[in-house]
């Protein structure tokens, strides 16, 4: 069979019943019972439960509730369907170069280049390997987010769009239909005129001729079709043929991903709140990866029963789309909380995000230390509270006690930015200038007031913590003003003093007071 | 599969997932040399011993803070630090200064009283329970503990006598920085050396507890606590007073 080696290659992924699987997915028992979407009064989507029941789509509420006592409904809502789709389109972003969400239930993925995939597939791979391959992915990873999806591969995006939404699936093609290039115009000839996508008022004058399906619309003359449909003729015809090159408009998520899920019941026990995390986390971490993105910061939202929520900020010390990963510490957070009700509902967030990094393995390439380190980073802050645990940050200040400030301790991060930036250690470089000067070990802050002592203008001696010690030797001075600006500026001429008995101090003269201050040790 | 069984077994597999995060990692063993020769060569291994925990002791400006960052900047590039800063006075700059890389060094800086839970607890028993959470969690190349704790305060000889089981649990290298002398409190260690400046250099020397012996008790308490029993025995911190308890 040819392969055209410019055709625009689609996976088409279709979320069926998307309305109904979306309700379903939003609690956390899964709703065994029937269940039925429902809009202005009428059902328009049901499960296989309600059914068997008796409920259709189409049927007013009063009827499908006369045929089943004990169906649940809910209300049809097409801006969260849209959400859920775009959420599912985020998780794939990374197969493809292009994504689009299609609504109302199809995710479209530009394939073009998946037959590169083949050869990864093995020796023997035939040629659509590529395809077959990132389609079952597309599967898995809707699969993943919670929905159960079908999909169709073919040329150009009407069709494959056409084939999963009206293609026949059976047990031989099971949740893939794949059609080979060159073949798309085959495929689709039995599928109804309204698979094509086309206006009603096209479709209607269509079947006013007689035409019932795409296979026999793509038998026209393509002249005929110009004189009396116009440009809308000549489309459809197109289409009917498999002849569509629109590419796709790739889908660019603004937000960062945000999941919730209600629970059966409300839960005053940790195991619903871990199982609603994990499901919640894995959605999350999907929709992550799909943008090639780790978070950094998580919030939890629990809603409670009668009202009220509890927020949790969970940090994480290292870039990750691993749900497994964010389980431990989000763990610790939210089982040290003394809640005032039971939980009806959960949240999460990925409220700050970095791009993963190749290095992020870099804590001696042990993926069980990064474990360790999340798990302790995550008692630590729990017990002492966040800004108890820190890494330091040089700033370019004079001032010696304002010379870092506390960042959150995300190692893998730095190390990545290091390494991008060719700068070396992140550390040395970024010091104010007056670094270059020894700095002792230890800061005294507040700084102490000392007494000094001696005897014809020079200072034999310091009084320290109440006893007075022999001045070995002095350097200095080191002169440090600056910040004018401020109401309390500094003017002080440091000196290193070698003490009896104690080592070397780091001491200045404040020029506001004119007294001398023990600032720190050289210990 | 009925829902209730499959919901069981999610939550079993979950539970199985959580327990291999919490796996602990793999123990090092060996020691570190902090590149100061002068130190190196008084330490039985020619560093500081994994798994170990190791007292500085000496005065205010000895250069035991010196030699805890010394060892922190030769650790590897993968390795991680930690620094349990009870006292609030280490000072970063000074630590990049010595080569130490501030992204991969983890400071812990407990809060001056912690009343959220329950009564208020000692900050000392706070950061000395930080520490031993650092120690043992297998994360941490080498954790640096100075708090300044009493031996009066009420569950700090307990907590210290913790952590050298929990460095020897996470095969990190621990050390104690501890003042010389007054009312401190004393923690087994492996090894202690005392540091006093002099001229501007840092002079050690390894003091070996003269009545071994009389720690006996707390050696055996020790490998209890570690699952393990260690090549070496612990001495006392203090040897002159030679209080086990």
């Amino acid at each position: 069979m040819r392969r055209e080696a410019s055709g625009l290659r689609v996976i088409a992924l279709c979320l069926p019943e998307l309305p109904l699987q979306r309700a379903r997915r939003q609690r956390a028992d899964g709703c065994d019972g029937p269940l039925a979407v429902v809009s202005e009064g009428r059902i328009v989507h049901c499960d296989g439960a309600a059914a068997a029941d008796g409920v259709r789509p189409g049927a007013t509420l009063s009827e499908a509730l006369a045929a089943c006592g004990r169906l649940r409904t809910v209300p049809l809502d097409p801006a969260a369907d849209r959400a859920a789709l775009r959420a599912v389109a985020e998780a794939v972003l990374l197969l493809a170069p292009a994504v689009e969400p299609c609504a109302p239930d199809v995710v479209l993925l530009d394939a073009s280049a998946a037959g590169l995939l083949a050869g990864g597939a093995g020796r023997n791979a035939s040629p659509d390997a590529g395809e077959r391959v990132l389609a079952e992915r597309a599967i898995a990873a809707a699969a993943e987010m919670g929905y159960a999806a079908r999909a169709a591969v073919a040329d150009g995006r009407a069709a494959a769009r056409a084939l999963v939404r009206h293609g026949a699936f059976s047990a031989r093609t099971g949740e893939l239909l794949h059609v080979a290039p060159g073949a798309t115009a085959g495929a689709i000839a039995a599928l109804p005129l309204e698979a094509l996508g086309l206006t009603p008022a096209v479709t209607a004058r269509l079947r006013g001729l007689g035409i019932a399906d795409a296979g026999a619309l793509a038998r026209l003359p393509a002249g005929t079709l110009a004189h009396r449909f116009g440009p809308d003729g000549v489309a459809a015809a197109r289409l009917a043929r498999g002849e569509d090159d629109t590419p796709l408009s790739p889908y660019l998520p603004e937000t960062l991903p945000v999941e919730a899920l209600e629970l059966e019941a409300p839960a005053e026990s940790a195991e619903p709140l871990l199982f609603a995390l994990k499901r919640l986390a894995d959605r999350v971490a999907a929709r992550l990866a799909g943008r090639g993105l780790g978070a950094t910061r998580l919030k939890v939202v629990l809603k409670l029963d009668p009202r009220g929520e509890e927020r949790v900020i969970v940090p994480l010390a290292q870039p990750t789309a691993s749900a497994a990963r964010w389980l431990v510490p989000a763990k610790e957070h939210v089982f040290s909380l003394r809640l005032p009700g039971a939980v009806t509902a959960v949240e999460l967030a990925a409220i700050e995000v970095a791009p993963i990094a190749v290095e992020q393995l870099a804590i001696d390439d042990r993926p069980e230390a990064l474990a360790a380190l999340e798990t302790v980073l995550a008692r630590l802050g729990v017990r002492l509270g966040e800004g108890a645990i820190f890494a330091a940050e040089p700033v370019e200040r004079y001032r010696p006690e304002a010379a870092y400030r506390a960042v959150p301790f995300r190692p893998a991060v730095a190390r990545a930015s290091a390494l991008r930036s060719l700068g070396g250690s992140p550390g040395a470089g970024a010091l104010a200038p007056s670094a270059a000067e020894p700095r002792p070990t230890r800061l005294v802050d507040p700084p102490t007031p000392i007494q000094a002592e001696g005897e014809g203008g020079r200072v034999t001696a310091l009084r320290v913590e109440g006893r007075a010690r022999a001045v070995l030797a002095m350097e200095g001075p080191e002169r440090l003003r600056g910040e004018w600006w401020v109401p309390a500026p500094f003017d002080r001429d440091y000196y290193r003093v070698r003490l009896d008995g104690l080592g070397d101090c780091w001491v200045y003269r404040d020029a506001a007071d004119g007294r001398l201050y023990l600032h720190g040790y050289f210990d | 599969m009925s829902a209730g069984a499959e919901r069981h077994q999610l939550v079993e597999r979950l539970r199985d997932e959580i327990r291999r995060i919490e796996r602990r990692p793999a123990r090092r063993a060996g020691a570190l040399a902090c590149g100061r020769p002068e130190i190196d060569a008084l330490l039985p291994e020619g560093g500081f011993r994994r798994g170990a925990l190791t007292e500085l002791a000496g005065g205010r400006a000895s250069g035991k803070t010196a030699i805890a960052l010394a060892l922190f900047a030769a650790l590897g590039p993968g390795d991680l630090a930690a620094y349990v800063d009870g006292r609030g006075e280490l000072y970063p700059p000074a630590a990049a200064a010595l080569g130490v890389d501030l992204a991969r060094l983890l400071v812990v800086r407990p809060p001056p009283r912690t009343s959220a839970e329950g009564p208020a607890r000692d900050p000392a028993l706070v950061a000395l329970w930080a520490a031993e959470a650092l120690l043992a969690s297998g994360a941490f190349a080498a954790v640096a503990v100075d708090v300044p704790v009493a031996r009066a305060v009420r569950g700090a000889d307990a907590a210290a006598r913790r952590l050298q089981a929990a460095a020897e649990k996470g095969g990190a290298v621990g050390l104690w920085l501890a003042a010389v002398g007054g009312t401190a409190l004393r923690v087994p260690v492996a090894v202690r050396l005392e540091l006093t400046a002099e001229d501007g250099r840092i002079v050690g020397r390894q003091r070996h507890a003269a009545d071994e012996a009389a720690w006996a008790g707390g050696a055996s308490l020790l490998s209890r606590a570690a699952g393990v029993r260690g090549s070496w025995r612990p001495r006392v911190a203090d040897p002159e007073d030679g209080d086990a308890a």
